[in-house]
């Protein structure tokens, strides 16, 4: 097996010496003195994952949450639970005291009712920032207002930025180029990397039909879109799976995980949703 | 058109270029080259123009310090610190008056709320008891067929206000008839660029000179849309879905400063169900607009048999933002004096007769 430690930021398995095997990644020495992370620590360390809030939201890539260092996409439909994550995962990150995070808001999901709905009540001040971007030029520039705060780490370490819907503002520009999406997605991982912070962007779904006579869906922003999150998770009311990931290397057979809203109200939600004729439309389907 | 920075610097396209430099030339510390510097205002034609010839000179537009000087002046930033402050109580969104109602429905400022539903369901009642319950004013763009129902309203604002002031006709109910601007469909909204001014150039000075202006109401938002596309050419359904996202974003903009709070009638369509042999009613306006919500609520109305409690109707949860769980109903039936909720049924309850019914 080839050795890639001197690609900086490559993942490697490699094997210890209880014969287990283990996931490390590559630590350039920027990164280390940005982010003080021993690349002998393992992987379900917690300056390593981003708790995304259940246990079983968790286990979805391997371990205990997200990775820092590397982008992360939920996707799914409308009213699916994808902000609800974003916000438990921003509440999980700023738990401890001495992290922090940051909220990015396209579309007006999040409120501080929400943010104390779900358990943000005891966090410390300044701990969460939270932006409302109006509009693509204001996302694009939202980057080096989030760069600066990570570096300037009043409260913490920056360990999670949460993109509300990056889907939203570039679907409503008209043609947007394709350079453009590749440069912000590659603006994004250089700063996530650089940083090891775990980035969190959410996207919405649209229709790529396989088959004709049945709807199929798939992550919006296009093909080009998919390769530029390195995990990618599909959010639908009370489950959450893997799509793709490095960590996960069979996905279509990955199970289901409940979400924290299956786990509030399990079964009835489903039954609403399937007894309901009208429900969401085609999705059961 | 693209405008293009170094390579670690952001791609604009045009319009964002535009915009960056709009705002950059309001802060006074951008003009055109080639302009006086005391001179006019610098108007979004001269940006525009000023983008293009440097593009087509071959040059290269560099917004890197027109970004980061917008950046600084402009994203809106809070924290929790400051949020502990502001979460005083106060009630984030307009009610129906009715408790029941207010319960499972709510129109929160700063989100657009949808209300799906069959022709005759009742989304245009619903919507004439939020502008009559609305304390501050409503702009109400009227698009379906008809002429809008003002003596309907009439008959919802005399049902709120006290019983003295019908010894004086016209003070207490025409100032609250007042508060409603109307736009109709037969007059001004009639096409795709019609919606489209309305939301971008009028809405937002609308909004500007009233600012007691608390909702917005778009009843409906289909009835303008569908005569423009073909639902049978993709091509179409593409540029419809990003006419609409546009749409949502202009709308989100108009509201920026202003608690406002914008609702939307959606009809629906059918779509055929393989498993059942039948079809069934899905919100019009397809997948896309699903995204540009942050909540939705249907609207039905169970003909013949009669419902739970005897009502008629019912206003299901979809999702919406920070509200109840999708699922929860209210039951309500509609008489002269507005619209009461009957019961509201939260998902998974168990009922008198024994069923667990959602």
């Amino acid at each position: 097996m080839t050795d890639l430690y001197h690609i900086p930021g490559a993942w490697s398995l490699i094997y210890r010496e209880d014969g287990k095997p283990d996931i490390r990644r590559h630590v350039s020495e920027q990164q280390q003195h940005a982010s003080e992370t021993d690349s002998t620590l393992p992987p379900s360390h917690p300056l390593r994952q981003v708790s995304l809030g259940t246990p079983e939201l968790n286990t979805l890539l391997g371990g205990a949450g997200i990775p820092c260092g590397s982008l992360t996409e939920l996707w799914g439909h409308a009213g699916a639970g994808k902000t609800r994550i974003g916000i438990q995962a921003c509440i999980e990150a700023v738990r401890d005291g001495q992290s922090a995070a940051v909220y990015i808001d396209t579309e007006g999901g999040f409120s501080w009712e929400r943010w104390q709905q779900w358990g943000g009540g005891h966090t410390p001040p300044d701990a969460l920032h939270v932006y409302r971007v109006w509009s693509l030029a204001e996302l694009l520039a939202a980057r080096y207002v989030v760069e600066e705060v990570v570096m300037a780490a009043r409260t913490g370490t920056v360990r999670l930025v949460v993109l509300d819907s990056v889907a939203f503002p570039f679907r409503a520009h008209a043609a947007v180029s394709p350079r453009t999406l590749l440069t912000f997605a590659a603006q994004w991982q250089r700063l996530a990397y650089t940083h090891n912070v775990a980035v969190l962007m959410v996207n919405h779904s649209t229709i790529g039909g396989e088959h004709p006579g049945r709807l199929r869906y798939t992550p919006a922003l296009g093909p080009l879109w998919q390769h530029v999150c390195a995990h990618r998770i599909y959010v639908a009311p009370g489950y959450a799976r893997v799509t793709q990931s490095a960590l996960c290397p069979e996905p279509d057979a990955a199970p289901m995980r409940p979400t924290q809203a299956s786990l509030d109200e399990r079964s009835p939600a489903h039954h609403a949703a399937a007894a309901t004729p009208s429900f969401r439309g085609s999705l059961a389907a | 058109m693209e405008c293009t920075g170094d390579a670690d610097a952001t791609t604009l396209d045009g319009d964002s270029a535009v915009y960056v430099l709009m705002q950059a030339a309001q802060d006074g510390w951008w003009r055109p080259s080639g302009t006086k510097s005391s001179g006019a205002k610098v108007t979004e034609a001269d940006a525009r123009q000023w983008v293009r010839r440097r593009l087509a000179l071959g040059g290269r537009i560099n917004l890197e310090r027109e970004l980061r000087n917008f950046v600084s002046k402009h994203l809106v930033y809070t924290t929790n610190s400051q949020a502990g402050k502001a979460l005083d109580g106060s009630v984030p969104s307009l009610r129906f008056g009715d408790a029941r109602l207010d319960a499972v429905l709510s129109a929160r400022y700063g989100m657009i709320t949808e209300l799906c539903g069959e022709a005759g369901a009742g989304k245009t009642q619903l919507l004439l008891q939020l502008a009559a319950n609305n304390p501050g004013e409503t702009v109400y763009v009227h698009t379906e067929g008809g002429a809008f129902p003002v003596s309907r309203l009439r008959e919802m604002v005399r049902a709120r206000s006290a019983p003295q002031a019908w010894s004086e006709p016209g003070t207490e109910r025409s100032a609250a008839l007042d508060r409603i601007y109307v736009e109709h469909a037969n007059e001004r909204v009639r096409t795709l660029g019609d919606m489209d001014e309305l939301v971008r150039r009028r809405l937002p000075q609308l909004l500007r000179f009233r600012p007691e202006i608390r909702l917005v109401i778009v009843d409906s938002l289909a009835a303008v849309v569908r005569p423009e596309y073909n639902r049978a050419e993709r091509h179409q359904m593409v540029r419809r879905a990003q006419w609409l996202f546009a749409l949502a974003l202009q709308l989100r903009q108009a509201v920026r400063q202003i608690p406002v709070a914008v609702v939307v009638a959606n009809p629906v369509t059918y779509r055929y169900d393989y498993v059942h042999n039948t079809r069934r009613p899905v919100p019009a306006l397809g997948h896309a607009w699903s995204h540009c919500v942050n909540a939705r609520y249907w609207i039905q109305r169970e003909s013949g048999a009669p419902g739970v409690g005897g009502a008629a109707r019912y206003a299901q949860v979809m999702f919406s933002a920070g509200g109840p769980t999708p699922g929860t109903r209210v039951c309500f039936d509609v008489d002269a004096s507005g619209v009461h909720g009957r019961e509201v049924i939260r998902p998974g309850v168990l009922h008198e007769d024994g069923g667990s019914r959602p």
